[in-house]
């Protein structure tokens, strides 16, 4: 399929559409999200976004869509068909290779999966988090555990074959015992895919402020590890293939949207706050919902930051964002798409990096190895950091 | 030229945030000296730092005409102090060039540490002090309770002390008549010998130095020949005139006058302030007037560029602050974890402050800053006296006799309930008890010695919040005393950083060594292998502590694509990575030098 050989070298582009409304406001997240009244406001977005994606939006076809969130799960029927009928108007949803949609326990039901099946979709994303009671009340989730595997069985039920789970680990509190144990019950479930993110304390968030008063805290970093090591070695054992640092894939093969992001992939994002990019150009939309509407409807463009990276700078984040896949990145093919000569730069840090035995690299594919995989941050910081003052 | 009876001279002095500022604006547009539409508030502190920080840091001069109710007009020079203890030289030489000075206080607040300290300076300068009591606005305003509370601790009979609100101006009418009934006049004859009082100068890039000063006597014009009797140097005087506030030129300023002088004169480093001027002409030639010293630093700081390559650019920038600040002083010096870079003397730590603040903002300078140390003296067993301003200036230990401190005697202000607390903080200080002395029933001030080291600290802040915001302090260093000190020496992954090490008593030592060993721990990032920080006097190890290697950095997911913010994030710590001081094989960044003013666990 045309699709899939356009996904192994990141050409093409991808769509992305943000839905910015949650039932609640969970504590570690800094998505653009907001959490209003069923009604009028979800309409006006509704409005807003079909006038964007009509602005911005050729007709092309994606390598991947995703709608995102906030919670698409969320909206009512009606409204989430013509969230389908809206992005279908301007994409030939069912020749898409991949069209994710990502739902919610607490929203997400078997005649809302009929409806998203039926307009286009093809991959499910459950937001579970964690199977357990009171972390899943520190987070402030909306859902129990029941209620994810009920969301599971609805899609199962709505026919899909591609559902994946989110959840997350280091939860502060949580033992490595209730860690393995949420493991075990996503696999339980049948899990094409399954999503296992370190939780991270974000600036501006429930967490973070109460990180500051000391009332919570990340727990100690050897604990995040075992979790990790573990991660990788049961789901390794399930048949998972371990694609990226966070992400494992069984039947339904990896995340070609997300893969897309790490290979440098073009992508359009439509809705409040959505990022875009466009050959070493990214943007940023407007992000409050009303601001970013106000544009949409007037016809204005919806973009409030743009950056260009430098040539470098745009060679040094390919070499960041690529080492994150299990394959490693290919750094012939970089200079190749780029046009770039890169050695000069950046193999004297990799020759150290793989003194240090974190990154293995045979003059062209690069990758992370053994404790490399841990301080990725590092290792693909270091490369931004050859190309910050040049 | 103005009949001296016809002039008035005054301060406004008072402690910190009490409103002598925005009471000089009040006065300024009663006056219609600024018009009303051009007025803002505190107009008077018009240095970017004052503006930013809300304070006045410089004293500064003004000329207002003002019709009183007799129908004269008068010549009103008003000269605007600051609050703030570092600044009380910027008081004193304001005293010097009056004959009477309002003091206002808070009336919400009452009398605090510096209004007494203030009251006394202009007591001793022989002013004429009219009490104010401001901000009769605020609900919780207690006029007669703080007129009380300022017969108590000034002597100045409360039924004199006018209430007004400089922020709304109620009754400030009533304070410039108040100026003209009770500051004397100016006595001197027009017609004597040139003697004028420089209480200031200042550096203008247009017109170089401009001298700000008060004639005692005689006359100064255009075209005079001047001689400056401190340094002994002679100038053409190119212009005289007032500020009001903007330099306006007047064909001359006599005896009793406030105004300015221009004379050609590139740098202030060719004048004192305090210096007396006269006619070069003997015939005119006036006698030198008692003036005042400088202060001298009592707080000393590394400063050094956070790029090596920056240090003649940064002697460039202090030379230029300096300019309009002498009472800093800066001299090379060099440190093994740092490099080149200055030892710099300042008034206190807020005068630090806000030099390191005009170097970053006036100068763009990027500077990494040691903690603060106060002047020691050492007695060497020669019998020589040496003073140490760094702990890397030390001899060696055998050549040292003795140790001297400074010791400060320290006024707290506060409401008696309080008593307790300060004494407790006082004396864990090394403080030893003096005096106490009633303001009204329930407001004292108690006097303690206190070694000047303990109080650079976190001493106001302690104080602060011990006293829920109420306690006030003013300090004055009486002298050197011999204490038992010793030299603590910072270590990381064993390498002594010079930088990090102090001096303090050995009382002290050993919850010092902690405590910053504790701080260090906090800013210096996780390595990817185990970081050790020691702290030891001589070879002996007092304090330990470690840093664990970095065993996991990685981030989880880049939400919806947003690839650029988690960009930037890195980009910057590399950025940070690059003003890191490398130790060994350890990065230490720039802040951590200043762990030992921080003290909390
Ligand atoms: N409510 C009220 N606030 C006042 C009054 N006078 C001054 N203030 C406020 O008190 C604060 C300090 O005023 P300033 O005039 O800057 O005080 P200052 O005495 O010049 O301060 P320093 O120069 O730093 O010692 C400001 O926020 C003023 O707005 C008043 O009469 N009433
Ligand atoms: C932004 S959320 C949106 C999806 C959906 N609304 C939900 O709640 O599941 C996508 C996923 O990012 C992960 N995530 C969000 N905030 C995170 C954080 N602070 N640290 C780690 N993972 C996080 C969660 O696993 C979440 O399912
Ligand atoms: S995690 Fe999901 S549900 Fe929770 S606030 Fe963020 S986007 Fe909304
Ligand atoms: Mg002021």
């Amino acid at each position: 399929m045309a699709n899939d050989e356009q996904l192994a070298d990141g050409t093409g582009t991808s769509l992305y559409v943000h839905v910015p409304f949650c039932v609640v406001k969970c504590g570690y997240c800094d998505f653009n999200s907001y959490v209003v009244e069923e009604g009028a406001a979800h309409d006006r977005f509704l409005d807003a976004l079909a006038a964007e994606t009509a602005r911005r939006w050729h007709g092309q076809r994606p390598v991947s869509v995703f709608f995102g969130g906030g919670t698409p799960s969320l909206l009512s029927p009606p409204r989430l068909q013509r969230l389908f009928e809206i992005i279908g108007s301007h994409v030939d949803l069912a020749d898409c290779g991949e069209v994710s949609m990502e739902a919610n326990p607490e929203s997400f039901t078997v005649e809302k999966a009929h409806i998203a099946r039926a307009g286009g979709v093809n991959r499910i994303s459950i937001g579970t988090q964690t199977f357990h009671a009171h972390h899943l009340r520190f987070l402030d989730r909306a859902h129990d555990a029941e209620g994810a595997e009920a969301a599971f069985a609805a899609a199962r039920a709505a026919g899909f074959d591609n559902v994946s789970i989110d959840l997350m680990f280091g939860i502060p509190g949580e033992t490595l015992a209730e860690w393995q144990s949420d493991l075990e019950r996503a696999l339980q479930l049948g899990t094409d895919h399954l999503s296992c993110y370190n939780l991270t304390f974000e600036p501006g968030t429930r967490l973070q402020r109460d990180r500051m008063q000391g009332k919570t805290g990340p727990n100690d970093q050897e604990i995040d590890r075992a979790m990790f090591e573990w991660t990788r070695q049961r789901l390794g054992e399930a048949g998972f293939d371990a694609y990226e640092v966070s992400n494992f894939a069984a039947g339904g093969g990896p995340c070609r949207h997300n893969d897309h992001y790490w290979l440098q992939g073009n992508y359009v994002g439509v809705g409040p706050g959505a990022c875009s990019h466009h050959d070493g150009i990214r943007v940023t939309n407007i992000k409050p919902l009303d601001a970013w509407a106000d544009a949409a409807l007037a016809g204005l463009t919806c973009t409030s930051t743009a950056e260009t990276l430098r040539p470098m700078q745009r060679a040094a984040e390919a070499l960041w964002l690529g080492i994150r896949r299990t394959n490693g990145v290919d750094v012939a093919a970089i200079e190749k798409r780029l046009g770039l000569e890169l050695r000069a730069a950046f193999e004297p840090l990799i020759v150290r990096q793989q003194r240090e035995q974190m990154v293995a690299y045979d003059c062209s594919m690069l990758r992370l190895v053994g404790e490399g995989l841990l301080l990725a941050d590092q290792v693909g910081g270091d490369y931004l950091g050859v190309a910050v003052n040049d | 030229m103005t009949e001296p009876s016809l002039i008035r001279n005054f301060s406004i002095i008072a402690h910190v945030d009490h409103g002598k500022s925005t009471l000089a604006d009040r006065l300024l547009e009663l006056t219609g000296t600024v018009e009303k539409r051009a007025m803002k508030h505190q107009l008077l502190d018009n240095m970017e730092i004052e503006r930013e920080r809300g304070i006045t840091i410089k004293a500064r001069a003004v000329s207002m005409t003002y019709k009183a109710d007799d129908g004269q007009n008068y010549q009103l020079n008003l000269i605007d102090t600051p609050g703030h203890v570092d600044f009380n030289y910027e008081v004193l030489k304001a005293l010097q060039a009056c004959e009477g000075a309002l003091l206002l206080v808070d009336a919400s607040q009452g009398v605090e540490a510096q209004t007494v300290v203030n009251a006394h300076l202009a007591e001793q300068a022989k002013l004429a002090v009219i009490p104010v009591l401001n901000k009769m606005d605020l609900p919780h305003a207690r006029p007669e309770h703080v007129a009380m509370q300022v017969e108590d601790a000034i002597c100045l009979p409360a039924e004199d002390a006018i209430a007004v609100s400089a922020k709304t101006g109620l009754h400030c009418e009533k304070v410039l008549e108040a100026i003209i009934e009770l500051i004397p006049a100016p006595t001197g004859d027009p017609k004597g010998k040139l003697q004028a009082l420089m209480f200031d100068a200042v550096y203008n890039d247009y017109r170089g130095v401009v001298i700000y000063l008060r004639v005692m006597h005689g006359t100064i014009k255009k075209g005079d020949e001047i001689l400056m009797l401190g340094t002994d140097k002679e100038h053409e005087v190119l212009e005289v005139g007032q500020l009001r506030p903007d330099m306006i030129a007047t064909p001359e300023l006599a005896a009793g006058e406030v105004g300015y002088v221009v004379a050609n004169i590139k740098t202030l480093v060719d004048v004192n302030v305090g210096d007396t001027i006269t006619h070069n002409d003997e015939k005119l030639r006036g006698e030198m007037l008692p003036g005042f010293k400088e202060p001298k630093p009592m707080v000393y700081c590394g400063f050094y560029p956070t790029v090596p390559s920056e240090f003649d650019n940064l002697r460039k920038s202090l030379e230029k602050v300096r300019i309009n600040d002498s009472s800093f002083t800066f001299e090379p010096e060099t440190s093994d974890a740092l490099g080149f870079g200055f030892r710099c003397g300042f008034l206190g730590l807020l005068h630090m402050e806000v030099i390191q603040q005009r170097l970053e903002r006036e100068e763009d300078m990027d500077i990494v800053q040691t903690a603060p140390s106060v002047r020691y003296k050492i007695k060497l067993t020669s019998g020589e006296m040496i003073e140490v301003h760094s702990p890397s200036d030390l001899p060696e230990g055998n050549f040292i006799e003795e140790y001297l401190e400074p010791i400060t005697r320290v006024n707290i202000v506060v409401p008696s309930e309080f008593i307790g607390a300060v004494m407790k903080i006082c004396t864990e200080r090394r403080g030893s008890y003096l005096s106490t002395d009633y303001y009204g029933k329930e407001r004292v001030m108690l006097g303690f010695r206190i070694p000047f080291s303990e109080i650079i600290f976190d001493f106001h802040d302690q104080l602060k919040s011990l006293t829920r915001g109420y306690g006030t302090m003013d300090y004055e260093v009486e002298g050197f005393e011999g204490s038992n000190l010793v030299k603590v020496r910072i270590l990381v992954s064993g390498e002594e950083v010079d930088a990090l090490s102090f001096l303090t008593h050995k009382d002290n030592s050993e919850e010092r060594g902690r405590k910053i060993l504790k701080q260090l721990r906090k800013e210096i990032p996780r390595h990817q292998f185990e970081v050790a920080l020691q702290a030891a006097i001589g070879g002996k190890f007092i304090a330990r502590e470690s840093i664990s290697a970095m065993r996991k950095d990685v981030t989880a997911k880049c939400y919806g694509g947003d690839i650029s913010r988690k960009r930037k994030l890195l980009e910057k710590q590399k950025k940070g990575k690059k003003r890191m001081r490398m130790v060994g094989s350890v990065e230490i960044p720039q802040k951590a030098f200043l762990s030992v003013l921080r003290s909390e666990d």
